[in-house]
């Protein structure tokens, strides 16, 4: 979808140029194309979602069953003409439809009576804050790192940053998590081993509330940083590595320029591009290796709500999900996308 | 395919000590997974508790889990699980990759474009997100279906390399003498394109190996597994209650990952860098 137009061309120092040759691109047509592309992608995969949630066994009736076991023939017809599911498949797939455009997901099977929707966003925020910040982390530690690599490529320096980012993403998540439980939290005692918030809940102010929340961050934000450093690091220094290679660098260098402009401003520049694409693809394994560090780490978080919905079989709830975490993937390739456009006026779309 | 192979590794200066060390190590977990029977020293389905908790000693080298099992021989039956998996996760996406791919690459340009928007699709969301997602609607938890399901997400990758490699070769000279010697599409593709085309695939694959070893612990550790098989990835979840006092249970099975996916993740890396011109640039 992405094609770039003229090769070797330093955006730093052409930005007047281009940006004048984008005002003739068609940016809008391509916004409105990827819309269209997303609404579509994401009807398929509310489809599939339904689908799946009437093919696995097990329904709703039969939860209802479970609990209410004195429940005679009539009553157990009511509800499920009351769930609308004496209604055909086609009419059953609309009315969630309906429900779903106006926000209502549905209420959980495992928390009887709690809407979804309630849930879904509290842990949606919860799992932000993590990965934000995780991610803020591991491009702090990444991007210095790629970039020495790349500028002293074939030293001891760039083997073991190479090496560093080997280990970053050749580590099991939860192993790291528990190690780090073992020595900073049970053997040192200087972080808390798992929550969100001390059990002991009572704050006189708010500032104690947020210190506290970050004392329970640092070890899990540290795992995933880490972890998510490992790839980026990597992926910045070879693109680094290939832009150092270009005309414009020579050139930039034979301008007199110092070393510190030629690298910070030209070659960094030229190089976020593909670095944008791999940070944006982060946020979303994030989302998902968070599954995994949050369950270490007891965090109450949109990962940890899938594992535990899955295993008390909270069907509306792993579809809720399914459902809104596919939309902000959707939504962070494109925006990676327009992005791209931004950091770089060569690309058209 | 043995030829390729041999090209990838030999044909260089000598092989570098890290891809070489990797090598030894994947060999090595190989050979502890084939040969698990004969090498473990315990059986691995002993319920012993009085022998519970143990820490490294002269008869358990390793230590012993909750249930009173020699952590060595569940580190070497755990080898079995996880490669098992992996194997035949990368077989099922590297067969549905190289079908899909070769259609999308030689055949019809609707057809190409149809399978590679689904592959957009698939590609949009984070491989082990579907797996959690798919794997719990699973009813059978076994070793194979959970391969399978890694396999099916994970194809549009090699799909990807595979279309990418056909429209380069299909333009290739020796494509059009083949075809002006009247060879079926299918020869053409059989015996001059998809032969062409290995090297990126095997990197692919060994690259493949160490991520769906780091998917089967992962969704073991999660509970989401083959309740009945031994893998590493439930020995750490069990490990983890146990930390303050056992340290040795979650710590062995995630030293033995580690070592697995780095050493696949050296020979790979290293592999991709010479095929790569654009990342070997001046490594």
């Amino acid at each position: 979808m992405v094609g770039i137009g003229v090769k070797s061309l330093c955006v730093s120092c052409e930005t007047r140029w281009t940006n004048k040759q984008r005002e003739s691109m068609p940016f809008f047509e391509f916004i409105v194309r990827r819309t269209i592309y997303s609404i579509f992608v994401i009807v398929i995969i509310s489809l599939l979602a339904f689908i799946l949630l009437r093919a696995i066994p097990g329904s709703p009736i039969d939860y209802y069953k479970a609990i209410n076991p004195l429940a005679t023939e009539d009553i157990i017809k009511e509800m499920e003409r009351k769930m609308g599911l004496d209604k055909p498949l086609h009419e059953q797939y609309l009315i969630w439809v309906g429900q779903l455009v106006r926000g209502d997901f549905g209420t959980s099977l495992s928390r009887p009576g709690q809407p979804v929707w309630d849930t879904v966003k509290d842990r949606m925020l919860n799992s932000l804050i993590l990965a934000l910040s995780a991610n803020f982390l591991s491009i702090l530690i990444a991007i210095p790192l790629g970039i020495t690599a790349a500028v002293h490529r074939n030293s001891i320096l760039d083997s073991s940053v190479r090496t560093l980012s080997l280990f970053g993403y050749s580590m099991p998540s939860f192993w790291l998590a528990i190690l780090l439980i073992y020595i900073f939290a049970v053997k040192l005692g200087w972080f808390p081993t798992s929550r969100m918030f001390s059990i002991v809940g009572i704050y006189p102010t708010h500032a104690h509330k947020m210190l506290d929340l970050c004392r329970h961050m640092v070890l899990p934000v540290v795992v995933l940083g880490a972890i998510g450093a490992g790839s980026i690091s990597r992926f910045v220094r070879s693109s680094m590595l290939e832009v150092l290679n270009e005309d414009y660098i020579r050139t930039a260098r034979a301008k007199g320029l110092s070393e510190l402009v030629v690298i910070y401003k030209h070659a960094l520049r030229n190089s976020l591009r593909s670095v944008v694409t791999i940070i944006g693809l982060q946020i979303g394994h994030f989302f998902s290796s968070a599954a995994v560090t949050e369950t270490v780490f007891a965090w109450p978080g949109i990962g940890r709500e899938v594992v535990l919905s899955t295993i008390t079989r909270d069907y509306p709830m792993v579809m809720a999900i399914t459902l809104i975490t596919g939309a902000i993937f959707i939504l962070i390739n494109f925006v990676v996308d327009v992005l791209y456009a931004v950091l770089d006026p060569r690309v058209k779309f | 395919m043995l030829r390729v192979i041999k090209n990838l590794f030999i044909g260089w200066k000598g092989l570098p000590l890290a891809p070489a060390v990797g090598i030894v190590a994947v060999f090595a977990v190989v050979l502890l997974a084939i040969s698990a029977p004969l090498l473990a020293p315990f059986d691995p389905h002993a319920n012993l508790l009085e022998i519970g908790y143990k820490p490294p000693s002269r008869d358990h080298w390793l230590g012993t889990d909750q249930l009173g099992r020699d952590m060595l021989t569940l580190l070497i039956w755990g080898a079995r699980t996880s490669l098992r998996v992996a194997f035949i996760g990368v077989s099922i996406s590297m067969i549905i990759g190289i079908m899909l791919g070769v259609t999308s690459g030689y055949g019809s340009h609707v057809l190409d474009n149809l399978i590679m928007r689904f592959a957009d699709i698939v590609l949009t969301f984070p491989t082990f997100f579907l797996l959690i997602v798919a794997t719990s609607v699973l009813t059978i938890r076994d070793l194979t279906a959970i391969a399978l399901i890694i396999g099916v997400i994970d194809w549009p990758q090699v799909g990807r390399i595979v279309r990418a490699e056909f429209l380069s070769i299909r333009e290739q000279a020796y494509v059009d003498a083949a075809k002006a010697l009247g060879a079926s599409s299918l020869r053409i593709i059989l015996r001059h394109i998809l032969p062409n085309s290995l090297s990126p695939l095997f990197v692919a694959a060994t690259l493949s190996l160490s991520r769906y070893i780091l998917y089967e612990a992962a969704i073991s550790f999660l509970g989401l597994g083959d309740p009945t098989a031994i893998s590493w990835g439930t020995m750490i979840a069990k490990g983890q209650g146990a930390i303050r006092t056992a340290w040795w249970i979650s710590t062995f099975p995630g030293c033995m990952i580690f070592i697995t996916v780095l050493s696949l993740n050296l020979i790979g890396d290293t592999l991709r860098d010479r095929l790569d011109p654009r990342l070997s640039v001046g490594v």
